[in-house]
This record gives C-alpha cells, structure tokens and sequence, in this order.
C-alpha cells in the first residue's frame, strides 16, 4: 500500500473546442485541483458543461461543479483521513446527495443574482426558452469526473459522459466505470437532471496492491472522441505515464495546452480537458522540478481551471451577467428576490410561443 | 515539446446514408431520372459543408429498394470522392427489407460510439410491398438507429406518408413533398447540406430514451412553390 497521499501531482488543461471557436461559443468545460493543508488528501475534478442550446450557462454550471466538489470534499476532510473502507463507501454516497444539492444552490444563486433575461435566447427556437424557464438548473447542465486520494483508497466519481482511467505501473490503463450503452450521439446524464443522484457512479478502490497504480486520468469527452480508436484513447495513459518517467511533470503540464489543442483540432472538434493524478515517486529523478509541492502549477494558459492552494479559498467566480433587479424570483423564498427579469421572461416567452404556433 | 501521447487522431465520423425507392413506378414521369440529377447536384454542396466541418468525417452511401433491397453504393464513402452511379428501376416496393440492411449498420459493433449521430433520408414514391413494420422495428432496435436524424421525402401524390412518417417519428417533422423535380432538388439538397451541417457540429445533451437524432436541431426546411407535376 502506498503511504500518505502527500506528494500526489495534479496537474491539467483545458482548451476551448477548435467547432467552438467557429461557432463563437465559449469553453464549457472546467477543471480544478484541491490539497489538504497537511497534504494527506488530494482532489482533481472536471466538468463537462453540455453546450446545446437549452444550456446556454454550461460553462457556469461546469465551474459550479468543480466548485461544489471541492467544498464538499473539503468540509468532509476529517472524514476521509482515516476511513475505513466500508465508511469511505458510506461517505461517498452520501458526498454524492451532498455534490448534487451544493451545485443546485449556487445555481440558484447564481441564477437569483443574474436572471435569466430574453436576450439569452436570442435566436433560439421558441421551445428551449420554455423549457429552460420551467426547470432553468438545465441551463447550468454539467457533467462531473472527480477523484479523491486519500491515504488508503482512490475514491473515484462519475456523472455523465468522459472518462477516468488508472494507469497501472505495468502500463496498463483501464476505465474505472463500465461504458454507459445508453450515451450515443452525444447524450449525457448531467447534474441537472432530477435523477441526477441515482445516475452518479463512485468507486472506492484500494491504493496499491499487485500492480501499483501510479496515474489518474480525468478527461472531458472530447479527449476520448478525438482517437480513430479506443485502444488509441487508452494508450494516451500509458503513453503518459512513460513521459512521467523521463520528463518533468513541469514540462509536461507545459506541453499538454498544445496536445489537448491537437486533440481538438485533428479530432474532436470539442473543447478537451484533462486532468492528470500522478503518484508522488514518479518525479525521483527530477532534480530540476525542484522538488515542490508547488508542482501543481497554476495553469496560466488554462483559463477554466480552478486552483485551490490547500487550505485557502477558492477562487472567485467570473462575474458576467447582467445586474440584479428586484422582483419575486419564483423559486421559493430561499433563493431571495430576484427580479423583474423572471416575469419578462416568461411574457416573452408565453407571445413567441404564440406567435409561433399561429405561424404555423 | 515532447512527443504527443496516445494513438492516431481522426474526425468524428457521420454517416450519410441515401435509402432510395427504384420499384418500377420510379420510371414514370422521370422521377427516377430527376432523383439521380438531384443528388449528383447535391454533391458539391455536401462536400462545400464537409469542408467547412473538418471535425466530422462525412461518409456517404446508399441502399436502393424495389423487389428487394441491396447496397447501391456499399462502402461508406468520403464525401470528397463519392460519386453516384445511377438508379435503375423494376419490381416493387421492399421498404422494410432495405430498413434491415440500414439497421444491420447501425449496431454499436460497426458504427463506432464516437461517431455523430447518422443521417437517414429515406425517398419513396409508393407503398412498402413487404414488412415494413419489421423493418422499422429492426433499425430502432439498434442503438445507433434510434438516435439517427431521419428525413423522408415524399415523391409525388401516391407516395405512403403515413409509413414515411413513422420511419421519421417524430409528430414535427413531416415528410418532404416532391412533387416536382426542381422541389426534389430542394429537399435533396437541403438534407444534404443544412441537415448535414447541423449533425456535423452537435452539442452534448441531456440523455432521453426517445430522443430523435440525438441532440441534432434540424433546421427549417425549404418552402418550395412549384406546380406539382407528380
């Protein structure tokens, strides 16, 4: 068994999608990294924001993802140190219902400090604003990939398309979740779905054992969908865990804007993120990395990424709204009053509806 | 720079699959003549929206129906060198078989689950002679076949609506109305651009089990206003 999670690299990037700079739209996807003060647990996290018209805040609802994980992972860190197996399974269930209703409230939040307002839908058939409108956490619609490391086990999470792997010392690298048969043609289960808990997969696996895992793949669906083949895909880890061997973590973390932006522009045309959980001895023979926990490297060139540094805040998310305006939201009295916005909202889209359907 | 990890890189794969009706009642009034014109016309312009979307890889061929069925083009072909030999006419109307070898295309084991949701446009000028509803069956029961984006076009007055539009299923997206041979290049051309382009960049979303086309908005089709001559 490995020691301590102490030493555990995170590092990642992400690149908006090379269709996604010819549409004008923005990268939906995020990732983030989170460590314990003391370096016992480490966290990496991605988010899928789902980009169809009806999610139009996806690239919100994936940082609140990223966000929402890392808060709970961090208010239960005293839990995790010491878990034993069957309480590290309980307290991933139960962090699940906890991801799953942290990421509604700062949806809510968000949506009570910048409403919905018809500008939004500019454009768009007349059925997304009305559907929007009647459940808008489907504007935020996201999925999450998360893995914890903790001094005993990977606790690993999975809600809707991309994929986590483990690289294995022998070079091997395996999927953590069976493949989902229902996900062709771009669908996705998503945090925003009402069954949203029930569709998250976790997995707590022990650390060591005969083949010792040594990396932690996180990735975004445009990683996988930019191989011809899924041996191609799975190669991508071992091919990564051999250049952990000879090169610098630093210098890879350099080099992976540039193939993520490969990946997107030789294959999937999405936005590509991977995150990447590298086992501590890996970087022995890397006197000129300095030797820091510093290794995770804020990624500069990396703009949604989320990087907390251990125990301080996490970084304030973009504000890019339009103003609050007073009103009754709707949504019940906790999320506050918000506005006159709610109301146009729905006038607008009770006439384009009709007008719509007496076009027709 | 080190050397990039992992295998080879490649476009998303889309395939485009014509299901065309050459039964002996194509032959009247040249609509089999005028089919073959309008996607030979169609071509360049599928190939102008391939090239705008390098990140799909758009796979042509296609299923020819009258007594029987069989693959008329059969090798799943770059748009870039497809080209259409034409249709033949005789017999009748197997519809359902021709669905059967579309499905048999459809399982995840053949059309890998990377690929974009496929397009099927189905044309027809008759009623199916055969199983149609076993055909149907066949290609929903496939994965790839529930989420495929199917258009139907209606060749002249007899043409079965009702069979073609339960081969699209959904209540908002009825068939196309050729009943002229400049409006068959219109939806031909329509199906082969418009449609193509909007399946070649796709969003992801929300996963339902009856979800036509997977999450592909098709775009408005063409208002074409021409005496009918079918």
């Amino acid at each position: 068994m490995s020691g301590e999670s102490d030493g555990w690299q995170i590092l990642g990037a992400s690149v908006r999608g090379a269709s996604h700079r010819r549409k004008g739209t923005p990268n939906e996807d995020a990732w983030g990294m989170w460590r314990s003060d003391d370096g016992v647990l480490a966290m990496g996290v991605v988010a899928d924001g789902h980009g169809d018209s009806q999610s139009l805040r996806s690239h919100v609802g994936s940082r609140l993802a990223v966000e929402a994980m890392r808060q709970v992972v961090r208010e239960q860190r005293e839990i995790w140190r010491g878990a034993s197996r069957s309480r590290a399974e309980q307290l991933a269930q139960r962090s699940v219902e906890m991801v799953v209703r942290r990421w509604r409230t700062l949806v809510a939040r968000d949506l009570m400090s910048n409403p919905l307002s018809p500008h939004e839908f500019d454009g768009e058939d007349v059925e997304h604003p009305a559907k929007v409108v009647l459940d808008p956490m489907r504007a935020y619609g996201t999925t999450l990939l998360a893995v914890v490391v903790t001094p005993r086990y990977f606790v690993l999470f999975g809600l809707g398309d991309g994929d986590l792997l483990i690289v294995g010392g022998d070079g091997s690298c395996e999927p953590v979740f069976a493949e989902d048969e229902r996900l062709v043609a771009n669908e996705t289960t998503s945090l925003c779905m009402s069954t949203s808990i029930d569709e998250f997969r976790f997995q707590v696996l022990e650390r060591g054992g005969a083949i010792r895992q040594e990396l932690v793949l996180l990735c975004t669906d445009g990683v996988s969908n930019a191989f011809r083949h899924l041996n191609g895909f799975y190669r991508l880890g071992t091919d990564l865990l051999e250049d952990l061997y000879n090169r610098c973590a630093r210098d890879i973390e350099r080099d992976l804007p540039q193939w993520l932006e490969d990946f997107s522009h030789q294959g999937s045309g999405d936005d590509v993120t991977l995150c990447m959980v590298v086992a501590p001895d890996l970087r022995a023979t890397d006197e000129e990395a300095s030797v820091n926990e510093d290794i995770c490297v804020r990624p500069e060139r990396s703009l949604n990424s989320t990087h907390w540094d251990q125990e301080t805040e996490p970084c304030s998310l973009p504000a890019r709204h339009t103003p609050v305006q007073s009103g009754d939201s709707g949504l019940g009295d906790d999320m506050g009053s918000s506005t006159g916005l709610w109301s146009d909202m729905w006038e607008w889209v009770s006439r384009t509806w009709k007008n719509s359907k007496e076009r027709r | 720079m080190g050397r990039r990890p992992g295998g080879e890189l490649a476009a998303r794969p889309l395939h485009f699959i014509w299901i065309a009706d050459c039964s002996s009642s194509m032959a009247s009034d040249g609509k089999i003549q005028a089919l073959n014109q309008a996607i030979r016309e169609a071509l360049p312009h599928m190939k102008d929206v391939a090239a705008d979307n390098p990140n799909a890889e758009v796979l042509v061929r296609a299923v020819s129906f009258s007594s029987g069925a069989r693959w008329h083009v059969a090798d799943a072909t770059s748009v870039d060198s497809f080209q259409w030999p034409d249709l033949q006419t005789s017999g009748y109307t197997a519809m359902g078989e021709a669905l059967r070898l579309v499905a048999d295309q459809m399982k995840l084991e053949v059309m890998s689950k990377r690929a974009l949701p496929p397009v099927l446009v189905l044309l027809s000028d008759g009623q199916p002679t055969d199983d149609f509803g076993a055909g149907l069956q066949a290609l929903m029961n496939e994965p790839w076949g529930k989420k495929a984006v199917r258009l139907a076009i209606a060749i002249g007055s007899d043409a079965d609506r009702q069979v073609l539009q339960r081969f699209i299923g959904h209540p908002e997206i009825p068939p196309l109305e050729a009943n002229h041979p400049e409006a068959l290049v219109q939806h031909i051309r329509w199906a082969s651009t418009a449609v193509l382009q909007s399946v070649s960049s796709p969003a992801s979303r929300l996963a339902t089990a009856s979800q036509v086309g997977g999450n592909v908005v098709i775009p408005d089709s063409p208002s074409v206003e021409v005496d009918d001559v079918w």
